[in-house]
């Protein structure tokens, strides 16, 4: 059916905007930055919406993929990496990103039972989740090439480098602050 | 020290619950219309940019592309969702069957 293909593709595009959010709000929340006007556990709140919805964009992103059946993509394939029979290498890249994304979203609701360490060492792997997937998009992306499509795929790159390298560069304030001798 | 914070709590509750609203309609909104710029953009599935002078029969395209011809083209055309899978090729052509992104 041509309208799962479409809306496979739509909110393909949309959960990689939302995986980009979700990164950008955890940053500002790790860099204690509040949403003007509001207290800081908002910033933290539409961190866990995003990422939320975001996993809920990719559910359906992949149950559309399936529902469609042109490619041979089966529900294995979206969480078992490199096992497609179709592009197994760019589609092998989301499930590993829907992996990470779903170990992500596991250990932060269970937060309190896996434990700190776990958690921050799995959270982590939020910055290799992004790559993964906007590799994937620009690997089997139907539209990559299209004007509209680059012009998304640049914006989102830019959000990410632009709270990494805001990440980075707090990061070493606090700790040159912390260095300095008073 | 609850009195004093509990409105300034109960506000960003509802600041978040109102943006968790706009923001679920937004991405729903978004990926309708994402949906329908793919839609308009790239039809189908198979897009086969073809970038050499070619003199393509009609049965070496089992697509049955609309923009196929079998006149000398320099163009990139894609097929309906019925099109080809695969790479199909023929001489001077290179198809790149997409997946979903």
């Amino acid at each position: 059916m041509t309208a799962y293909w479409y809306l496979t593709r739509g909110t393909g595009i949309v959960a990689l905007v939302l995986l980009t959010l979700s990164l950008a709000f955890g940053v500002a929340n790790a860099l204690r930055m509040r949403v003007p006007g509001a207290p800081r556990f908002v910033t933290l709140g539409i961190h866990r919406s995003v990422s939320l919805l975001a996993v809920t964009f990719v559910a359906v992103h992949v149950l559309t993929t399936v529902a469609d059946g042109y490619v041979p993509i089966g529900i294995l394939s979206a969480v078992v990496p490199f096992s497609s029979g179709y592009r197994p290498f760019w589609v092998g890249l989301g499930a590993v990103a829907f992996d990470l994304l779903l170990a992500l979203v596991i250990t932060s609701l269970l937060r309190r039972r896996v434990g700190y360490r776990v958690w921050r060492a799995v959270h982590w792997s939020a910055y290799a989740c992004w790559p993964i997937a906007f590799v994937h998009a620009l690997g089997t992306g139907t539209d990559v090439g299209s004007a509209w499509l680059t012009a998304v795929l640049a914006s989102l790159a830019g959000l990410v480098a632009a709270a990494v390298i805001g990440r980075r560069s707090v990061h070493r304030q606090r700790i040159s602050a912390f260095s300095s001798p008073v | 020290m609850t009195p004093r914070t509990s409105p300034t709590r109960e506000r960003g509750r509802r600041l978040l619950s109102r943006i968790n609203r706009w923001m679920i309609a937004g991405a729903v909104g978004l990926a309708g219309l994402f949906s329908f710029v793919a839609a308009e953009t790239t039809h189908g599935k198979t897009t086969a940019s073809t970038t050499a002078t070619t003199l393509q029969q009609p049965s070496q395209t089992p697509s049955a592309s609309s923009s196929s011809s079998s006149t000398t083209t320099t163009s990139s055309s894609s097929s309906g969702n019925s099109g080809s899978t695969g790479n199909s090729s023929s001489s001077g052509s290179s198809g790149v069957t997409s997946g979903g992104s």
